[in-house]
């Protein structure tokens, strides 16, 4: 009976140390699109980053979920430096993207920008028409001719899967497109440039059930291209698109993991509470 | 418990019945001003009013040459405080959001904004007139354009303030610079507050006596010579509502209903603007 018991042990051990060999295999099969070294952020006296370090692997969905004020966000916008904007915000530590730290002083942050992509919350069309939405970046940023830009913001509204609602009206404002379609639109407008990663803060969370669909659909379409990065409130969304979890709580990343792994055997009881809806 | 339902009630009603009156006092005040303006006005507002110069006593003639004077005037001195104004503006809500600079630059604005006209007409004198020892129009420029220019950049500065902070981030987001995205996103979405702060600052002007008293002073003869005395709308008012020859009167109020027409016109303009806004 105890010879049993010992040999069935042994056994699962044996299993579990292969599992967790061929995750950490596969793992390191895909490249480190971005990696955050020891970040550390500062709203003034607030520390909302401690020591987080996380590597966002090439060519995958990465969801980061957690409590509200845990610092999702806070994360997000440091990879693309959106809160230089603001005095008082500060980041400390390494983010490497392709060998440069974007945290260094004399980094471009317009051409950093254009290689890091982002999506907000709220759909945020610019106030001009749906082709010069999507247009904008490229004549400023770029030196396509005219020929180029069309066949850019036609493949761009394609990928975005809105190519179809808004071939026929292309010069009316896209201030006019529903909620969804505007934030398509966004998405058409930052895949454009052809950042290397995009990053999604909430995207569908002021969408109905039907956008919030289709969203979904285009991010995991983009996935073959694009390193992605969401920031979600969604335990469902995040399940739906994501290749990996990393799970927030209080500033720093309690559990970061295969999305699956995350929310059917997490590790600490905490990433567990929060992944069934049990605090948060 | 009775009572005292009765007593708010009664006091309600008081309350009710002395705002409505103060409102109705005030509309009053204003329609018995216009009226009477209009009524005075129209007996001597031709055609002649635009084609001939301001007459000597009891003689026949029109204000051209005011109207004149006024129009150069004003359009010298929009063209000075218009872009200062905007620019300023900008700073103030753009680049320099959170700068001690824009502090100190946001009060100084603030008190240039209360103080009387006929200081800024004043200092214009002392700094122009009694250096090049004569009136002129260019001074009338001048000290119309000290006038105009708080007036932009407060009204600029609070309307930049309104777009929202996200619109600034989403067109950042795509790699555009700074000042590509104020030129082509801010300005759009704040477009129509722009121009409503510029047209009032223009009705504020065109008014405006005590200014040109020190500086433009006046002039009977039709002139193009802006360094040289200049007839203008105010000051023609002024000189004929004081005179004791009828037609000098009626001239004054016929101008005085010229400006009033211009200034209304001014006015609606800017309402019809921000109520657009407002729709889209």
């Amino acid at each position: 009976m105890s010879d049993l018991l010992t040999t069935e042990l042994a056994k699962h051990q044996a299993y579990e140390a292969e599992k967790a060999a061929h995750e950490k295999a596969s793992m390191e099969a895909v490249r480190a699109r971005i990696d955050v070294r020891d970040l550390d952020f500062h709203y003034g006296q607030f520390h909302a980053l401690k020591k987080v370090s996380i590597a966002f692997p090439e060519k995958k969905v990465t969801a980061i979920i957690g409590p509200s004020g845990c610092g999702k966000s806070t994360l997000l916008r440091v990879l693309n430096r959106i809160y230089d904007l603001y005095p008082g915000h500060r980041a400390s530590g390494q983010v490497m993207l392709d060998g440069d730290n974007i945290l260094d002083r004399n980094i471009d942050l317009n051409r950093l920008r254009a290689r890091v992509g982002m999506v907000f919350q709220k759909p945020t069309p610019f106030p001009m028409s749906i082709y010069d939405n999507v247009a904008f970046a490229l004549r400023m940023n770029t030196r396509m001719s005219r020929a180029e830009i069309d066949e850019t913001v036609k493949s761009s509204l394609k990928k975005a899967a809105i190519w179809n609602e808004v071939k026929d009206k292309l010069h009316t404002s896209g201030l006019a497109l529903s909620g969804g379609q505007q934030q398509r639109l966004c998405i058409a407008r930052t895949i454009a440039t052809r950042p290397e990663v995009i990053l999604f803060d909430e995207p569908a969370s002021a969408l109905d059930p039907i956008s919030t669909g289709q969203v979904e659909e285009t991010i995991t379409e983009l996935k073959k291209d694009f390193t992605i990065v969401i920031v979600t409130h969604n335990m469902q969304q995040a399940q739906r698109i994501s290749d990996r979890t990393a799970f927030m709580y209080l500033g720093e990343l309690a559990e970061y993991g295969e999305t699956k792994q995350i929310f059917e055997n997490p590790k600490q009881q905490r990433t567990r509470d929060y992944v069934v809806g049990r605090f948060g | 418990m009775e009572s005292k339902l009765a007593r708010r009630k009664l006091v309600n009603t008081v309350m009710m019945s002395l705002t409505t009156m103060a409102a109705a006092l005030g509309l009053l005040v204003l329609a018995i001003i216009l009226g009477y303006l209009f009524i005075r006005g129209i007996s001597s507002f031709d055609l002649s009013l635009f084609t001939q110069d301001t007459p000597g006593p009891q003689e026949p003639g029109g204000l051209r040459n005011a109207i004149v004077g006024s129009l150069m005037m004003t359009a010298l001195a929009m063209a000075i405080g218009l872009p200062v104004g905007v620019l300023a503006g900008t700073y103030l809500a753009e680049y320099g959001r959170f700068s001690k600079l824009s502090s100190i630059i946001r009060f100084i604005n603030d008190v240039l904004l209360s103080a009387p006209s006929i200081i800024v007409g004043l200092f214009v004198y002392q700094l122009l007139v009694v250096t090049l020892g004569h009136f002129s129009g260019y001074a009338g420029t001048v000290a119309l354009s000290i006038l105009v220019v708080p007036i932009i950049v407060r009204t600029t500065e609070d309307v930049l303030r309104l777009v929202p902070d996200q619109l600034r981030e989403a067109g950042l987001a795509v790699g555009v610079s700074r000042w590509m995205v104020i030129r082509k996103v801010i300005y759009s979405s704040a477009r129509a507050g722009i121009i409503t702060g510029i047209l009032l600052s223009l009705a504020r002007i065109s008014g405006e006596t005590a200014p040109l008293l020190f500086t433009s002073l006046s002039n009977n003869f039709f002139s193009w010579n802006l360094n040289a005395p200049l007839a203008s709308l105010p000051i023609t008012i002024f000189q004929f509502a004081l005179s004791p020859y009828d037609n000098w009167q009626a001239l004054a109020w016929a101008g005085a209903l010229l400006i009033t027409i211009a200034v209304l016109s001014l006015s609606i303009l800017a309402r019809l603007l921000t109520t657009k806004k407002e729709r889209a």
